[in-house]
């Protein structure tokens, strides 16, 4: 599977939402369920407006409903020169 | 072979099933144009005589067969689709239906363009008649089997702009 370059907590808040279903989220910002559901999956990255949309439903920011993966260091006791 | 994708589609009940309407509607667009266009080349391959001399009719009537398939595999799988995902049906293409569309056809639009440059730059300076059509029949097909392909890889593996 693409890799996706945002995690979301949806699927959490929807639930924290008075159990919103994946249809109603969709109906509400204009897209399908299907689209909802691959959203939580990681298999789609919503546009910009869509994922503000997202975030206006749960009254959140963007960043509180989408995180971007930070990476792990892999030395992390290597000493960086300043 | 219809029905087997039939019934792959009928495994998740509606209110649980994450397959979008669109990548129905490819599975069926892929069905369409490979069954029926496999028998006529595989026909074509293995039958006596060069193309050349076959009488037009020869041609004509198993092309027109496959071609009555192909439409009659689309028209009633639509029809199915539409009878049983009717609320899908009705939705209007969201934007990852219009992402994947535009990203499939993309890379089928290549195809064809290569193809077309093939049959019709090249192929006329040394083919005539049948010998270019049968290439450039394929052509298309190999673009609008890439182009379904490709919606469904892009429907089932994820597409990140």
């Amino acid at each position: 599977m693409t890799e996706a370059a945002f995690t979301n907590s949806i699927r959490t808040l929807r639930f924290l939402n008075g159990e919103m279903t994946q249809a109603e989220l969709g109906q509400r910002i204009g897209v399908t369920r299907q689209t909802i559901a691959a959203i939580e999956a990681g298999k789609y990255s919503p546009s910009l407006e869509a994922a503000f949309r997202i975030a206006e439903v749960f009254g959140k920011r963007v960043d509180e409903v989408f995180q971007r993966p930070t990476k792990k260091s892999r030395n992390p006791s290597r000493i960086r020169s300043p | 072979m219809l029905s087997f994708i039939l019934v792959i589609m009928e495994v998740n009940s509606y209110t649980t099933s994450t397959i979008s309407y669109q990548e129905r509607v490819a599975w069926v667009s892929l069905a369409a144009f490979t069954l029926p266009y496999i028998f006529y080349f595989a026909w074509l391959g293995f039958k006596a005589g060069p193309v050349a001399q076959m009488p037009v009719l020869n041609l004509m009537l198993p092309f027109a067969l496959a071609a009555g398939s192909s439409a009659l595999v689309y028209g009633l799988g639509r029809l199915w689709l539409w009878l049983r995902f009717r609320d899908d049906a009705r939705l209007p293409l969201d934007e990852r239906d219009r992402a994947i569309a535009r990203r499939s056809l993309s890379v089928a639009y290549g195809i064809l363009i290569a193809g077309m440059i093939v049959v019709g730059g090249l192929m006329p300076f040394s083919r005539a008649g049948w010998e270019i059509v049968h290439p450039a029949v394929a052509f298309i097909l190999l673009a609008e089997i890439v182009n379904h392909g490709t919606t469904i890889w892009l429907y089932r593996r994820g597409c990140h702009d």
